[in-house]
């Protein structure tokens, strides 16, 4: 059929529990998007990622039918993946649970510089070697 | 649910929001909205606010003033989003068809057909639509063969066989294929075959095929449409923006053009087949 689009939006959800209270509801309900028929689609296609946090583009058509499309986990999931951990720590003052190098960190930035609008290797280092921080992984020579 | 939920809108700039994003995500457990130059997060939970905007100003410290990054927070009125969707979908009447969602309850005197707005597109509210059920009121009668050709929602096939029609449907797309069983149970309809691909998977000829598609695939795929109709029969294309109109009526030159609808910028054309074939 012949489809226009009305609006395209993204968000990043935890996959297998979008459900209608905020912020998936507000998100939704204000484009006139079925808010349930998502919530079972999109817990449905990521149930086997549970844990992960899932980037998700939502094209909304002039029918108020809609469709999606899920992307990779984001470079916290890298990180883990790295530093071999599946968590990071409650309190990234204290307890460290894992470190990455520099190389590897270099290697998430460079894996996720073609997502972003930039060249700027060392402000997207800035931003990861800040997520390693607060998930308690050090970054080592 | 609380009668309230705070917003945070974070602005930075466009090349990092993937970034951020991913950091807020590591403080925080539900989900965030992209903006074009903004991240918004939503949540009822004040102590988990709470804790982000901490682990933010970190954030903020470190980056010093080579990434911008200032945020926003607001406490806005909660509402039960599902209602609030559900009322802002309403039914819809074209030719002798009801189409509601679930939620609405069927009109005396009009045929009812159920669909939600879902994955899969036609829910009755697209100009295209709304102009094939008209011609499907008009033109479809019990006892006639009917092919649907790029079904979706299965919409049209299914307000067919309301009418009394053996009806077939095909989409190239899984996802609608799937969509259009469901509604047919959904509505305690049957159909006699629906496959994935698209109208040259079959040999059979019908009293009426149906392909409310695009402009551009109706030229393409014009040879099989019209070998699929009987003689006599008519073929009913939408989907045709009015810019592009001119070029199908080409592809179609052939065929006895009966009536033209207009809907905004949306054309339908019925066209039948000279009973000679």
């Amino acid at each position: 059929m012949a489809k226009k689009i009305a609006e395209k939006f993204k968000m990043m959800i935890p996959a297998g529990q979008a459900n209608p209270s905020p912020p998936v509801g507000p998100a939704l309900g204000q484009r006139g998007v079925n808010i349930m028929e998502f919530c079972k689609a999109f817990n449905e296609k990521t149930k086997d990622k549970m844990g992960f946090k899932i980037p998700v583009i939502v094209t909304v058509y002039t029918d108020r039918s809609f469709t999606f499309e899920t992307k990779q986990p984001p470079a916290s999931d890298l990180i883990m993946k790295a530093a071999g951990i599946k968590k990071g720590t409650d309190n990234p003052l204290l307890n460290k649970v894992g470190s990455i190098t520099k190389a590897q960190l270099m290697e998430i930035v460079d894996q996720k510089i073609a997502d972003l609008n930039t060249t700027d290797k060392e402000a997207a280092a800035r931003i990861i070697a800040g997520s390693c921080r607060s998930m308690g992984v050090e970054i080592v020579d | 649910m609380q009668n309230e939920y705070i917003e945070l809108q974070l602005l930075t700039d466009e090349a990092y929001l993937d970034l951020i994003a991913d950091f807020i995500m590591q403080h925080y457990d539900e989900g965030i909205e992209y903006g074009n130059d903004r991240l918004i997060v939503r949540s009822e939970d004040e102590a988990a606010i709470a804790r982000l905007e901490a682990a933010l100003e970190i954030l903020k410290a470190s980056l010093e003033t080579r990434i911008p990054l200032q945020w926003e927070k607001t406490r806005k009125p909660n509402e039960d989003w599902i209602k609030r969707y559900q009322a802002s979908v309403t039914p819809i009447r074209s030719g002798d068809f009801y189409i509601r969602p679930s939620w609405y309850e069927a009109k005396e005197g009009l045929i009812d057909i159920v669909i939600d707005p879902a994955l899969a597109f036609g829910s009755g509210h697209h100009a295209t639509t709304y102009s094939c059920l008209e011609a499907v009121s008009t033109y479809v009668l019990a006892g006639d063969e009917v092919l649907d050709v790029g079904c979706g929602s299965g919409i049209l096939a299914l307000a067919a066989r309301k009418r009394g029609a053996t009806v077939d449907l095909c989409d190239t797309d899984p996802l609608a294929v799937e969509s259009a069983k469901e509604n047919f149970e959904r509505n305690d309809e049957t159909f006699r075959r629906i496959w994935e691909g698209s109208a040259d998977k079959t040999d059979a000829v019908y009293d009426i095929v149906i392909a409310n598609i695009i402009a551009d695939i109706l030229k393409m795929i014009a040879p099989v449409l019209k070998a699929r109709t009987k003689p006599g029969g008519r073929l009913i294309l939408s989907g045709i923006l009015d810019k592009k109109e001119a070029g199908v009526q080409e592809a179609f030159s052939n065929l006895v053009l009966e009536r033209r609808i207009q809907k905004e910028e949306w054309i339908t054309l019925i066209y039948r087949k000279d009973s000679n074939g």
